[in-house]
């Protein structure tokens, strides 16, 4: 026992947040020790120090402490250890760990609430649904998908990732949804990493999927738990890890980012309507600054004759090349952009009216560049703002300008190059094992019904076959 | 990453050909041309792209005329590079004018010239100066349509949809005319009215009432790519009936005393050819409309609408006939395509015959079918006069 005391002090250099409070009970020696940041000490002197002084005052005689305290203190989580691998993990866990004099130990749950409240997203925000989103604690998390798919299906395994963080991380899917290959297939990737810490759930997504060889995200990222679900409910799988709000739904589709949570709950011929205004803003983001770079510096023809006479009339004061025009203001925009994200609420009034100054008026004033190229990449700006995660927002901003430079190079020919390019290497994509241009290429007449248009519940009937072997997902016999 | 890397590479083989800046072109909106003294004589209609839409350049023109003269044409326009700064872009060229003498004698050189050129756009019309010089008439700065291309583009789009006096040709329909050699060239006119030294200043679109302006005239006619004459504005829209080139035009017939105007459109013309009896049988059909009644009838009376219906068809056949007559003897000319179309009914006949077509042409014998609808009178039921005296 005292052996197993010195032995921790040494391992954690008698770190003061530790604390060892020995006490005698029925004339025996035990030793409390908890990890005072991560304890509720209310929990500590109501549930264990209390039931240990009851346990002194009823019994008299020489007892089995262990089974006795096992038995009659008053905590629902108890947990037997035997080993000192044990005690050192529950202790950093938030657990009260009685020590006996046989080198046996009991662990009790008395964990501080550390994580915040469950609030609403504040990344995916919608008009009508439900608004609660994940939190840090992935207990609470776990409840919020349990909350809403109530079956014994709904499975779970867990897994412990990081050599100094020890960091929890749940793999939910739906096992009689789920494509048994693909969740092998996650778990051992899963079980193969071997990493310090993970300190968010990026890391492992970036850790599992081929960061490097492609812009566009095969795994999706999201605070909603009705997100989740539903992914979970289409046969994808869902990854959980402790300390991060961010739950990871793979595999992801490129169809994938042109939905939203909201497209489920809306009616069908509304949600189609606002898919394709989704589908023409992706054209239109990744692609207008490349075109009008192309009109105006190649294919003048292409115009009509009035348009040209307006857009030359603007263009008469700009010293500099359309390209570079462009460029400036992509760039000007993107640090805009991102002093935005960075910068703390209480000054961003001041940078939205310098961003408005500089980008607007002042500079079509200064003749650097002309007016249609706000307009330009406004719209192109905003287009891209339509996508809600980060990743496909970079990935666009990436063609964009690869495509910007082949219309600089070679025109409308050069864009319509890069454009088979792109097209090429979207189709040569895969999150894990499932083609990303599902279900365009290869084409599921299923998967086409829920894509840049939206059917009817009633008609969505199935489940995509590249996800889910149990197509039936909805009978529908009442007509 | 090494693969863009290496696309990027082949894009950049292309040494960037046919990059040109927008603010490096002279975009030209219409050419005018003239010949004199064995010398071409080019004016150029360039946009003025300093001219904007604030009050700091009110002052500029709205397009800038360049000039030059060479013995062919590819020498002159390029001998435009003398005054212009920037390089003559034609893609966008909208209107081109010609004198008669070139219409006359040197139509030949002309369509080699714009067939041959690469960059011009091949869907703008041509059109024949008829008092004036070219270069007076696009130097008129017009009110409303500021470019005075795209202002004779207008006239000859919004004549063509409602009174079809004269006739709308591209480049390409003219020069297919010209290749065919069954066909003649028809091309619209264009006259200038006022003052062409007042008209080209600024001071021309000060006044409400614009004293110098350009106007559309009839359709000139051509015999072996020749100039060799006009129609008259009666004669223009029954061509354009025969040609099935009008949707809209307006009659007005004499019925009893006064006049009786309507609209015709829907107009479908069909011929009919017997080549050895050299007969032609026109079937004309459409719908017409009354737009005004200025005798004392009631239009309500089916006998009466009966009448003004044959006398309308009375009217446009009067007008048809002429206007066959005219081509027939006045120009002998085959502006409406007959000789082609007795080509496809017979070709080995035409064979034969080529030489001679002018005297088949005069012997050519027209039966002209009318058959008009009268199918609206408008909002007042019985003719207002009549209306009024039957109160």
């Amino acid at each position: 026992m005292e052996k197993i005391i010195e032995k921790l002090k040494k391992e954690t250099n008698n770190l003061s947040d530790i604390i060892y409070r020995i006490k005698y009970i029925n004339n025996q020696k035990i030793y409390i020790i908890y990890n005072e940041p991560l304890v509720s000490s209310d929990k500590i002197s109501d549930f264990i120090i209390r039931s240990l002084d009851n346990i002194d005052k009823t019994y008299k005689n020489k007892i089995d402490l262990y089974s006795v305290i096992l038995n009659d203190i008053n905590n629902f989580k108890v947990t037997q250890i035997n080993n000192y691998q044990d005690i050192v993990f529950y202790l950093h866990n938030g657990f009260t760990i009685i020590l006996f004099e046989n080198n046996t130990a009991l662990a009790f749950e008395t964990k501080r609430n550390l994580s915040r409240s469950i609030s609403s997203p504040t990344t995916e925000t919608t008009l009508r649904s439900a608004n609660d989103a994940f939190v840090e604690d992935i207990q609470t998390n776990t409840g919020l998908i349990k909350r809403r798919i109530k079956t014994n299906n709904l499975w779970i395994k867990n897994i412990q990732i990081g050599k100094q963080s020890n960091t929890k991380v749940s793999l939910f899917y739906i096992n009689n949804i789920t494509d048994k290959k693909l969740v092998k297939k996650v778990e051992e990737q899963l079980k193969k990493i071997n990493i310090d810490s993970i300190i968010d759930s990026s890391t492992i997504k970036n850790l599992i999927e081929n960061e490097n060889k492609n812009a566009f995200p095969t795994i999706a990222t999201s605070e909603r738990p009705d997100r989740a679900s539903n992914a979970l409910l289409e046969g994808k799988i869902v990854i959980l890890v402790d300390n991060s709000p961010f739950a990871l739904i793979l595999p992801n589709f490129l169809n994938d980012i042109f939905k939203s949570t909201e497209d489920n709950y809306g009616k069908a011929i509304n949600v189609s309507f606002t898919r394709l205004i989704r589908f023409i803003a992706f054209f239109i983001t990744l692609l207008t600054p490349a075109v009008y770079i192309a009109i105006i510096t190649y294919n003048q023809e292409m115009l009509p004759t009035q348009l040209l006479i307006s857009f030359a009339s603007q263009r008469s004061l700009v010293p500099f090349p359309a390209f570079f025009e462009a460029l400036l203001m992509i760039l000007s925009f993107e640090i805009l952009r991102e002093s935005d994200l960075r910068i703390p609420n209480f000054s961003s009034s001041a940078l939205s009216i310098v961003g408005a100054l500089i980008l607007g008026e002042a500079a079509v004033n200064a003749g650097i560049v002309s007016p249609i190229m706000i307009i330009v990449i406004s719209v192109t700006a905003i287009s891209a703002l339509l996508f809600t995660e980060p990743e496909v927002i970079y990935a666009i901003r990436i063609y964009r300008i690869i495509f910007m430079l082949a219309s600089a190079i070679m025109g409308l020919i050069g864009v319509i190059f890069i454009f088979i390019f792109f097209i090429l290497k979207l189709s040569s994509l895969y999150s894990f094992g499932k083609p990303y241009l599902i279900p365009y290429a290869p084409t599921s007449i299923t998967g086409l019904k829920n894509s840049f248009i939206k059917l009817s519940t009633k008609k969505q009937n199935k489940r995509n076959p590249y996800l889910s072997k149990n197509k039936i997902k909805y009978r529908s016999d009442t007509k | 990453m090494k693969k863009i890397l290496l696309l990027l590479l082949i894009l950049l083989l292309t040494g960037c050909y046919n990059y040109r800046e927008l603010n490096d072109l002279a975009i030209v909106s219409a050419i005018g041309i003239d010949y004199k003294d064995n010398n071409f004589e080019v004016s150029i209609q360039i946009v003025n792209p300093k001219k904007q839409q604030d009050s700091s350049s009110a002052n500029e023109p709205d397009f800038i005329i360049y000039k030059s003269k060479a013995k062919t044409l590819q020498e002159a326009f390029r001998n435009v590079v003398d005054t212009s700064p920037n390089r003559i872009y034609g893609s966008h060229l909208e209107i081109l004018i010609i004198s008669e003498e070139i219409a006359k004698n040197h139509m030949d050189k002309l369509f080699d010239f714009f067939a041959r050129e690469p960059e011009a756009r091949s869907e703008f019309n041509i059109l024949i100066a008829k008092n004036s010089t070219p270069n007076d008439q696009i130097s008129i700065i017009t009110p409303l349509i500021n470019l005075s291309a795209t202002n004779i583009k207008t006239l000859i789009e919004t004549n063509s949809q409602n009174l079809a006096t004269t006739v709308k040709l591209t480049f390409n329909e003219t020069f297919n005319q010209y290749l065919n050699p069954y066909l003649e060239i028809i091309l619209p006119s264009l006259e200038l009215i006022g003052e062409e030294e007042k008209g080209q200043e600024q001071e021309n679109i000060a006044q409400t009432n614009t004293n110098n302006k350009v106007k559309l005239s009839t359709i000139a006619i051509f015999k072996n790519n020749k100039l060799i004459g006009y129609l008259s504005e009666e004669e223009s829209k029954g061509l354009n009936i025969l040609l099935n080139k009008a949707n809209i035009s307006l009659i007005s017939s004499k019925y009893h005393d006064n006049y009786i105007v309507s609209e015709i459109d829907n107009i479908k013309t069909k011929f009919d050819i017997d080549v050895y009896k050299k007969e032609v049988n026109i079937t004309i059909k459409g719908h017409s409309i009354i737009n005004e009644v200025n005798s004392n009838i009631n239009i309500k009376d089916p006998k009466v609408i009966d009448n003004i219906d044959k006398n309308i068809e009375n009217e446009l056949k009067k007008i048809i006939e002429n206007t066959i007559y005219t081509t027939q003897n006045t120009y002998n000319s085959d502006v409406i395509g007959i000789r082609d179309m007795f080509y496809k009914k017979d070709p080995n006949y035409l064979k034969k015959n080529y030489s001679n077509w002018d005297e088949i042409f005069k012997q050519i014998k027209f039966n002209i079918n009318i058959d008009l609808k009268l199918y609206e009178k408008g909002n007042t039921t019985g003719g207002s006069l009549y209306e009024k005296n039957h109160y």
